[in-house]
């Protein structure tokens, strides 16, 4: 597997997305980063623009839990919706600013999301999803 | 008819019966089919419809008209032509007898039947006299069709027998005038009584040649005493021109010198032109007229004879033309005014009276009828029959004797014998025996005699039933008697007989016999000796009854006694004679021959207060007579106590006074009512000595027992409350749970349990109800202290439920605190962070360091907003001891829309209220202009980007809550997916319009502290409302 330079971020707190965007560029300076404010826009991207690639694990989605319309939660189940092609291209990592165990538990729980991190987005984190994706 | 042989016709009376018999009983067929015209006579229409449906019943083909007066009445006779008429007795404006005059003044024969109610004898007798031929009684309407044929068939024969009779005369007439003018003499004579003519057969009447007599005058012929009555006769003749003169006799002189009886039939034909003359036709009826004088003589003495008997005789031909009658027939029927046989006189015809009784039901008259043929027809010589026929005084009974008059075959004789004396005589005699009978058979008694010669006895009817046996079997003798009698008892039966035929010392015996049947009986027997003159005994002569019951009866009350142990005992104090009877004696525990004494009788009560009771009462019964019934102890021969109960009364006799009464043990009655007692004792100790209170009540509620456990719990003393109504004693009880359920126990006989408080003792009670066949009884203790534990624990469990409530809510309220400061409140913090992570690295150019900064300072901004709102939520639940006044709901809508007027304006907003249902609001005012404030910038926030927002605000009371409705025209919210999250604490559903989503979450907490629900009803592009109740 290689190593995943695409990243997705899809949270309503456009403060968030800068912070995370500058930290995925310390890290990576080649990455491709994707900001999405609405996550019903973040939705529909992926399902149009995964859907011709099979690049397997190749790109890197936070998500964060409290949003308007559609919060992480409903995120994840419409994400549950899409094809299995698109579920193999994405890793998706939570991204919250809730320290709550039951948002954790509850994250730990759906078979889509690969970890938990609180906000804000660090090299630390990056360095530790490159680890694991990489062993 | 008309061809028959006349001169027979006679004697072929009874075959022309016959004929006429069968001839009706075709004409009854006929009459059965052929439709017959009913005129009725009736002015009760049910009864008309009785009588209708009674003949439609019967097979008569019919038409009827009903009339109800005498004119409809006439009118119909001629209009309707009917063929019979019935008629009711009497109609309001007319009446049968009436109706029977028109019928007859009319001189119209048409059957008339009276159809009516009850009517006497007499005033049926009344109607059938005035022509009414039959009558019926309206409750016996299935008479009528009969009658109705009969009464038509009888007018139909009437009818031919006329006729009949009509044709026959003719045929006689001319037949008598074909004799007289060939067989006997005949003469014709002139005007002037001259003879014209004289046939040859004159001289062997009169014995002159033709010729003499030509030239004779007649009348020198005739009797000296006979010229009048003749002269006479010949000016009729002349009178009556063409008419026969029949049968004229009288004496005229033979040639031979004798005067001979003439019997003439003269003609006078002078009218005629071929004769011209009268015709005098004659014979010789000497013979016949001495022959009648003779009998007349004869006759005279007979009738002498006949009118000196008391029997009622008469003689009828066989026609039943009454052709004689005795003085006793002839007084009787003047005499009599009843309907009967014998009221008949002389020339009227028995036969007809006879068919009317029989028609009138009378069966007496059948039989006699009958009878009266029979001999007519030779089936009998003579006709015997005994009849009742009573008159309206007293009952009479006759015989009818009916035998043949001679030798003449065309007369019958008849007597009515009076044989009411003979008749009363036998009924007495029978009814006396009949009463012995009766008598003996009740008292179960029958008697016999015994001859002495031959031992043959003779049985009553009732001996043969005591012994079950009867005449034809059983032939009882001295010896088959004695069989029958029990074995025992054979010699002691046999000996007593004997003996008593000896010495008559001995008249009476009873034994036991063994009877036909096998039962066993005891009999009495009691019997006297017969002697003839010599003082021998001939035969014993006596009864036997039965005495089996009477003896059962005897024994059963010795039986009952000797159980009971009832002695008796009779008392002659002045002569200090006791009378113990065999059982009284045992009760004392003496020998059988014990002779008792006063001293020796009253002895045997136990000494003191029993002693003391009987001797007063004896006093007392010797004074006045004065009965008594005492229970008392004695003291038995054998040193036994006894209870004996003491009946005495006394009667004077001969001025000594007489005690007599029963005695009877009653030691185990008494025993059993004292272990009664003490049961009863035992009951009390141990209904006073359980813990629980315990009462009983009868039926009608009265108060039976009481305990002490129940004085103390109802407060009333056993003796305030014992043998009075338990409601009278409680009666703010009454409907009482207590009371509702005692009246459950009884009414459903089941035991019922419950738990009652009890307000005068302020005590609750657990009470158990037992109903019985004789009331209820009642078992209850006291449970307040229970009661009060009970209601404590029941209240901590209310404050338990209390508190727990209040710990889920304040735990809701610390999720949704620990849902801010995770999202709310570190979102900013982490942006905070991240920032100034980025800032540290000063190889960012200055623009983007400025950006970082900035993107800092709104999240310190973004921080601060946070901590400033979970004030105000926090502050939102802390306030709740703030003040209620009354809100204006327009005032509250108009202050709020003049604090965002520019807001109003920039959207075009429009607010509508409609408060008319409840337009204030006893409430804390801050709460409420903060719900409505939100609600309002809601709508006005979240409206229809195209559409200016419309707002209805409005008020309703429905069953006891004001409900605010507040409607909207904006985007809506899709409740499918978000109706959990709406009143959540920063949510929000749109990204084009800022907000913090804490508005809904105010509103819903600001609604519930003051006690009111929040509902919404939304749908995506339709618009929202929320609906607020609140309690009033």
């Amino acid at each position: 597997m290689s190593i995943p330079h695409h990243y997705i971020v899809v949270d309503d707190d456009s403060l968030n997305n800068l912070v995370c965007k500058h930290v995925i560029l310390r890290f990576d300076k080649e990455a491709q980063i994707m900001l999405f404010a609405d996550s019903e826009l973040a939705l529909k991207f992926l399902a149009e623009q995964f859907i011709h690639q099979t690049e397997n694990g190749g790109s890197i989605l936070f998500l964060d839990i409290n949003m308007p319309i559609i919060n992480g939660w409903e995120f994840l189940k419409a994400f549950e919706g899409l094809e299995e092609k698109i579920h193999k291209q994405i890793r998706i990592y939570l991204l919250s600013s809730s320290i709550d165990p039951s948002d954790i538990e509850k994250a730990h729980e759906n078979p889509f999301v690969k970890g938990y991190y609180p906000k804000p987005l660090s090299v630390q984190t990056l360095d530790a999803i490159r680890n694991e994706t990489m062993s | 008819m008309q061809n028959w042989d006349f001169t027979g016709w006679r004697s072929t009376m009874h075959q022309d019966n016959e004929h006429q018999l069968q001839f009706s009983n075709r004409a009854i067929k006929q009459l059965m089919n052929t439709t017959i015209n009913i005129l009725h006579l009736e002015d009760l229409p049910s009864d008309a419809l009785f009588v209708e449906k009674t003949l439609k019943k019967s097979n008569i083909a019919f038409r009827k008209l009903i009339v109800d007066t005498r004119d409809k009445f006439i009118t119909a006779l001629t209009a309707f032509s009917p063929d019979i008429i019935l008629s009711d007795h009497s109609l309001p404006s007319f009446n049968s007898i009436e109706a029977l005059k028109l019928l007859r003044e009319a001189n119209l024969n048409i059957p008339f039947i009276i159809v009516t109610a009850a009517m006497s004898d007499e005033a049926a007798v009344d109607l059938i006299v005035n022509g009414a031929d039959d009558y019926i009684i309206k409750d016996r309407l299935s008479r009528l069709p009969v009658a109705i044929t009969n009464a038509i068939e009888k007018f139909r024969l009437k009818k031919i027998h006329q006729t009949f009779l009509e044709t026959l005369i003719k045929s006689e007439k001319r037949y008598r005038a074909l004799i007289e003018h060939s067989a006997d003499g005949v003469v014709i004579l002139d005007q002037s009584g001259k003879p014209k003519y004289v046939s040859a057969s004159v001289k062997n009447v009169l014995g002159y040649e033709p010729n003499e007599v030509l030239n004779m005058d007649l009348f020198t012929l005739m009797h000296p005493d006979e010229i009048a009555d003749m002269t006479l006769m010949l000016k009729k003749i002349l009178n009556h021109p063409g008419k026969t003169i029949p049968g004229h006799t009288g004496r005229m002189l033979h040639k031979d010198g004798s005067w001979r009886w003439i019997e003439a039939t003269v003609t006078n034909l002078l009218d005629d032109p071929d004769i011209n003359g009268i015709i005098d036709n004659f014979r010789d009826v000497t013979e016949r007229v001495q022959g009648e004088q003779l009998l007349s003589e004869s006759g005279k003495f007979t009738n002498a004879i006949l009118s000196s008997l008391g029997s009622h005789i008469c003689v009828i031909d066989n026609t039943g033309v009454i052709v004689a009658v005795n003085k006793a027939w002839a007084d009787f029927g003047k005499t009599n005014g009843a309907v009967n046989l014998a009221r008949t006189s002389q020339g009227t015809n028995y036969f007809e009276i006879c068919e009317k009784a029989i028609l009138a039901g009378d069966l007496i008259a059948k039989q006699a009828l009958d009878g009266v043929l029979s001999v007519f027809n030779k089936d009998k010589p003579v006709f015997e029959m005994e009849y009742q026929c009573d008159s309206p005084e007293e009952k009479r009974w006759y015989v009818l004797h009916v035998m043949k008059f001679g030798e003449d075959q065309t007369k019958v004789v008849l007597s009515h014998q009076n044989i009411t004396e003979q008749k009363i005589a036998i009924q007495r005699l029978a009814q006396s025996e009949l009463s012995l009978k009766q008598a003996q058979s009740m008292a179960k008694i029958g008697s016999w005699e015994m001859d002495l010669q031959s031992f043959e006895l003779s049985w009553s009817e009732q001996a043969y039933r005591i012994f079950e046996t009867n005449y034809e079997q059983f032939t009882p003798t001295h010896r088959s008697f004695l069989a029958f009698c029990h074995p025992y008892d054979r010699v002691k039966v046999d000996r007593a007989l004997r003996d008593s035929v000896k010495d008559s010392s001995i008249d009476y015996i009873e034994h036991r016999i063994i009877t036909a049947s096998g039962t066993q009986k005891t009999v009495e027997q009691r019997w006297i000796v017969s002697k003839d003159d010599n003082g021998l005994p001939i035969s014993l002569m006596g009864t036997c009854q039965d005495i089996t019951e009477k003896k059962a009866l005897e024994r059963l009350l010795d039986k009952a006694t000797t159980m009971a142990r009832i002695g008796s005992y009779e008392v002659d104090l002045a002569n200090d004679l006791f009378f113990w009877s065999p059982m009284t004696k045992l009760i004392h525990e003496v020998d059988h021959d014990f002779i008792p004494t006063a001293k020796t009788a009253l002895d045997f009560y136990k000494p003191g207060l029993n002693r003391q009771k009987v001797q007063e009462a004896i006093d007392l019964v010797m004074k006045n007579q004065t009965p008594f019934d005492l229970e008392l102890q004695i003291v038995t021969a054998n040193g036994n106590d006894r209870w004996v109960r003491v009946i005495g009364e006394a009667e004077l006799v001969n001025e000594k006074c007489i005690l007599y009464g029963s005695f009877q043990d009653i030691d185990k009655i008494k025993e059993t009512e004292l272990e009664v007692l003490r049961a009863y004792e035992e009951k009390n100790v141990i209904l006073e000595s359980i813990g629980d209170a315990f009462f009983a009540v009868d039926k009608d509620w009265i108060v039976n027992y009481w305990n002490k456990e129940a004085n103390r719990l109802l407060h009333h003393t056993k003796e305030d409350v014992l043998n009075k109504n338990l409601w009278e004693v409680f009666p703010k009880s009454v409907g009482s749970e207590s009371y509702k359920k005692y009246n459950l126990a009884v009414q459903s006989k089941q035991i019922v349990h419950f738990e009652d408080y009890y307000p005068p003792m302020d005590s609750w009670l657990e009470v158990s109800a037992y109903p019985s066949s004789n009331g209820l009884s009642v078992f209850f203790k006291d449970i307040t202290a229970r009661k009060l534990a009970d209601k404590k624990l029941n209240d901590l469990n209310d404050k338990l439920r209390a508190h727990t409530n209040e710990l889920v809510i304040s735990n809701k309220g610390l999720e949704q605190f620990s849902y801010m400061v995770s999202h709310n409140l570190r979102a900013p913090v982490a942006n905070i962070i991240g920032l100034g992570g980025l800032l540290k690295d000063e190889t960012y150019p200055s623009d983007i360091r400025q950006e970082f900064l900035n993107g800092i300072l709104e999240n310190v901004q973004r921080l601060d907003d946070v901590i400033v709102d979970l004030n105000l939520i926090l502050q939102v639940k802390r306030q709740i001891s703030e003040k209620k006044e009354t809100v204006n709901l327009q005032i509250l809508v108009d202050t709020i829309q003049s604090s965002i007027k520019s807001l109003i304006v920039k959207e075009k907003a429009r607010i509508t209220t409609d408060f008319t249902a409840a337009d204030e609001f006893e409430t804390m005012k801050t709460y409420l202009h903060s719900i409505f404030y939100n609600l309002i910038l809601n709508s006005i926030k979240y409206r229809k980007a195209d559409t200016a927002p419309v707002i209805e605000i409005r008020s309703s009371l429905t069953a006891g809550k004001l409900i605010i409705s507040f409607k909207d025209n904006g985007l809506g919210i899709d409740l499918n997916k978000k109706a959990d999250q709406i009143f959540g604490l920063y949510k929000r559903f749109h990204h084009h319009v800022e907000g913090k989503g804490m508005g809904l979450f105010m509103v819903k907490t600001q609604v519930e502290m003051l006690g009111g629900t929040i509902s919404v009803n939304s749908e995506v592009n339709l618009g929202t409302t929320f609906l607020i109740e609140f309690n009033v």
